[in-house]
């Protein structure tokens, strides 16, 4: 078995890695201490490992880490700034959109995503775009609430 | 004995990733390899198929990423898709939306996940042979072909005879696809694409996508119907586009048209439907997107 050698910009940081061939983006992040990125289903029907990819959500479990070379990773930890947490985890927090929390990382990361695209979302479009990200616990109500009030706090 | 469950990703291991450079790269990879050898487009079905234990054989991964097949464009009357490619390409290109005679695909294209969306290609949703994706009949109908390259060197296939069963394409040995090749359509065509699933995210329990040529007068020249999700393969049902053809795609004829559909197709039973339920399903889709390519076709 061959390592690949890869570099990933986590975060606004470089990084350079050896991966095996079968590795996924997600085991490769949490190696690296990106814990944030959840594992679940494992074969991307649940969402709790979703990431930027260049901006664009993605399940890292059905990523091969050696695809992703060069490209640009946004986890749920490069989500808040120096200030504080990101206006969309004030909203989850505030709305009480979160009970487990497992699923959360992979709500917010999307939820980041479209309101950069679509600042105004309806809830239609908010609930097309979490689609693809299962919760056990809250039902989604209280989730799509905290993005749409997100999406007003912010313009 | 208790089962230990295992991690799915526990189940697919392969051992080499190859990041080509050139297309000759790739076909040298897949000709020394031959079946323990797959491209990676987005390796969304990859994963999906290797966690099932499917793919217990390949051991091989080929990335085509760096072939500079990122591409759609419009040359000469014809839309070339490059192989690497990603479907999110595909809906955020306005050509798919503003052409009557391409909304099929663009309606195939958007789907969710957007997760999914974001990194699977359209050459990987063609040649994967899963007849349950929503892409192939929408192609099937917009009349595509497929550039493939081998040590044999280059062909063109319709995609029209390309899918032969489940999972398996016409494709040989060391042979891959390049280019998706899409005839741009002219004025008067009008294309419609129409589905049922049965949970927000899930793969359709059956698909039909139809594509009308209307002359000056609106009389269906050509038309093309094929469907997606009922049978072993995504097929054209000729049948019923005979009935179409040289007619004015009035309500009568999209009702015989709709019945002679629902007998001639294949159907399969699985957990997701019965071939009873499938049948008299694509019926009723089939009624919606004939109306919808024909006003479309028309203008409305």
């Amino acid at each position: 078995m061959t390592d690949v050698p890869i570099s990933l910009r986590v975060n606004q940081s470089d990084q350079k890695v050896l991966v095996r061939p079968y590795e996924t983006l997600r085991d490769v992040l949490r190696r690296l201490g990106f814990t944030g990125v959840k594992k679940g289903c494992d074969v991307g029907g649940c969402g709790a490992c979703t990431v930027l990819l260049n901006g664009s959500p993605v399940y890292s479990c059905t990523v091969f880490a050696a695809w992703a070379d060069g490209k640009e990773i946004t986890t749920i930890e490069g989500v808040r700034s120096a200030e504080g947490l990101h206006p969309i985890q004030e909203a989850f927090a505030e709305k009480g959109a979160i009970q487990c929390g497992f699923c959360t990382p992979g709500f917010v990361i999307c939820a980041k995503a479209l309101l950069e695209r679509n600042p105004k979302p309806t809830e239609d479009e908010v609930r097309r775009e979490i689609a693809g990200n299962i919760c056990r616990c809250t039902g989604y109500v209280k989730i799509v609430d905290a993005i749409l009030s997100a999406a007003k706090a912010t313009t | 004995m208790r089962e230990i469950y295992r991690f799915p990703s526990v189940a697919f291991r392969p051992d080499e990733y190859l990041r080509a450079k050139t297309t000759d790269e790739v076909v040298a990879f897949l000709k020394k390899h031959g079946e323990e050898a797959r491209i990676v487009g987005g390796g969304v079905t990859l994963h999906e198929l290797g966690a099932m234990g499917l793919l217990s054989r390949v051991t091989k991964l080929v990335d085509i990423q760096q072939l500079g097949l990122d591409y759609v464009k419009v040359e000469s009357g014809t839309i070339r898709i490059g192989a690497s490619t990603p479907i999110r390409h595909i809906v955020d290109n306005d050509l798919f939306k503003r052409e009557a005679g391409l909304r099929a695909i663009a309606e195939a294209a958007d789907f969710v996940p957007i997760q999914v969306v974001n990194v699977a290609t359209l050459a990987g949703a063609l040649c994967t042979g899963l007849p349950i994706l929503s892409l192939p009949p929408a192609l099937l109908a917009a009349d595509a072909k497929l550039k493939c390259l081998s040590s044999e060197g280059e062909r063109i296939l319709p995609l029209d005879d390309f899918y032969v069963d489940y999972f398996l394409t016409e494709l040989k040995g060391d042979e891959f696809v390049t280019e998706v090749l899409i005839p741009r359509p002219g004025a008067r065509v009008g294309s419609a694409f129409k589905y049922e699933k049965l949970l927000a995210v899930d793969y359709p329990i059956g698909s039909i996508a139809v594509r009308v040529s209307l002359d000056e007068r609106g009389k269906c020249q050509e038309c093309r119907v094929a469907t997606g999700s009922l049978g072993r393969i995504p097929t054209r049902i000729k049948k019923v586009e005979e009935v179409l053809a040289r007619t004015s795609v009035d309500e009568d004829t999209i009702e015989k048209a709709s019945a002679i559909l629902s007998k001639e197709i294949e159907a399969v039973s699985d957990l997701r439907a019965s071939a009873d339920y499938r049948r008299r399903l694509a019926g009723l889709l089939f009624k919606e997107a004939a109306r919808m390519a024909v006003s479309r076709g028309k203008g409305e």
